[in-house]
């Protein structure tokens, strides 16, 4: 674990691009203000900005997002029609980060003059107000989510996100590989971000690469490698839940490693509890396989088995009937 | 060579745990280490080895050491197995 950040923000401009890379979820278009698109969204929370329309702007959360719906949109063709726009003009006033109309609602000439001297920009989007809401706290929530930075590798076995550390050097490219080989899939080497995000259910954690350049990997001795047109582009992930993670370790003899697995390791990762395995490395032991197996009894033990549990207890039943019939 | 004769003492006798501290302490040793239970010969640094002798409480058990560290070897497991009681009870 390298650092433990937060975003202090993105701006306008990179909040488009989120938009892009989604497949213009959000469905953003500029109306106006561009010259504030380096402005910085700081903010995680939304504001429906009615009440300044109205002329109160105690408490008025201008560094948020603003949300222009139905409502507002009508509001602003009243005040235009009645010429009254000492409001709109106070509004525009404030340091806001950006302004969001819904439905593809029209706006008013008066109001995108404001915008451009101002530099505050405005945005329009078909969404409506309820959708654009619940999707920009979503990605927001991404956005701002706390992150810590990990010098490791990052698969997906089974559909189990499996994050393998260890020491440069000891083969955590080459395992890459090999589980690759075995069907299983890519998302990131060297560099893991993993974000902590707020669920229903509490938190978890999603890994995703630090800097999003495409699948490529270095292998000492033959080079970088395009993984996607190695093995084809179904088998590289953009991001994934961390479930488990595997430590590579040199072979220490005078270590006791886990011989039973009865006892279950974990490493806290920003307040969450995640699974931990150590796994010696020593020549002919097939690492692949073994991180392999060890996401398996992940699965496994989620599903409450523990096979050491299960011979222990044949083991026992043993010793017991032994005992019986000397009796 | 050396051999010498422990009781198992703990209640349910030698199951993963106690099976996993005998092979962890026996591995510390450079000598060939055996355990024997009425006609079977086990390695003492295997755990499935151990399992398999299935040695309830009162069980007693030869150990047979063979190499340059077998006294420190003997007395280590007669400890674990005998004074420790492999830690429970």
């Amino acid at each position: 674990m390298e650092e433990n950040a937060r975003l202090s923000g993105i701006s306008v401009s990179e909040l488009l691009k989120i938009d892009k890379e989604q497949n213009s979820i959000l469905d953003l278009t500029v109306v106006s203000g561009q010259e504030g698109f380096l402005k910085k969204i700081l903010r995680e929370e939304i504001n429906r900005p009615g009440l300044s329309l109205a002329g109160f702007f105690d408490c008025f959360a201008y560094d948020r997002i603003q949300i222009f719906g139905r409502g507002e949109v009508a509001y602003l063709e009243k005040l235009i029609k009645d010429g009254n726009t000492a409001n709109i003009e106070k509004f525009f006033q404030y340091d806001m980060p950006v302004c969001i109309a819904t439905h593809n609602y029209e706006i008013p000439k008066e109001v995108i003059d404001l915008s451009n001297r101002f530099g505050i920009p405005f945005l329009r989007t078909k969404q409506s107000t309820k959708r654009l809401i619940a999707l920009l706290s979503t990605i927001l929530a991404d956005v701002f989510a706390p992150f810590v930075t990990f010098h490791a590798d990052f698969v997906s076995i089974y559909n189990i996100g499996v994050l393998i550390t260890g020491k440069s050097g000891i083969g955590k490219s080459e395992n890459v590989l090999g589980l690759l080989e075995r069907g299983h899939k890519f998302i990131c080497d060297d560099m893991v971000k993993v974000k902590k995000i707020r669920t229903p259910g509490g938190f978890e954690l999603k890994g995703e690469s630090s800097v999003n350049l495409g699948p490529f990997i270095e292998i000492r001795g033959i080079g970088i490698v395009n993984l996607s047109q190695y093995f084809g582009e179904e088998r590289i992930l953009k991001s994934e839940r961390l479930s488990l993670i595997i430590d590579l370790q040199e072979w220490n003899k005078s270590y006791n490693y886990d011989r039973l697995g009865l006892d279950e390791m974990y490493e806290n990762v920003l307040g969450v509890d995640v699974p931990k395995r150590e796994i010696p490395v020593s020549p002919g032991r097939n690492i692949p396989l073994l991180v392999e197996v060890a996401a398996y009894r992940e699965i496994m033990r989620r599903l409450g088995y523990n096979a050491a549990d299960d011979l222990d207890k044949k083991i026992k039943d043993l010793i017991q009937k032994k005992e019986k019939e000397v009796v | 060579m050396k051999e010498m004769k422990v009781t198992v003492k703990n209640e349910y006798g030698l199951h993963a745990r106690p099976s996993s501290l005998m092979a962890n302490i026996a591995s510390q040793f450079n000598s060939e280490i055996k355990i024997i239970k009425d006609e079977n010969e086990v390695n003492c640094k295997s755990i499935m080895n151990l399992l398999l002798l299935a040695a309830g409480k009162g069980t007693v058990l030869k150990i047979v050491a063979h190499g340059e560290d077998e006294d420190q070897a003997l007395e280590a497991i007669r400890e674990l197995v005998e004074v420790r009681k492999f830690d429970e009870d």
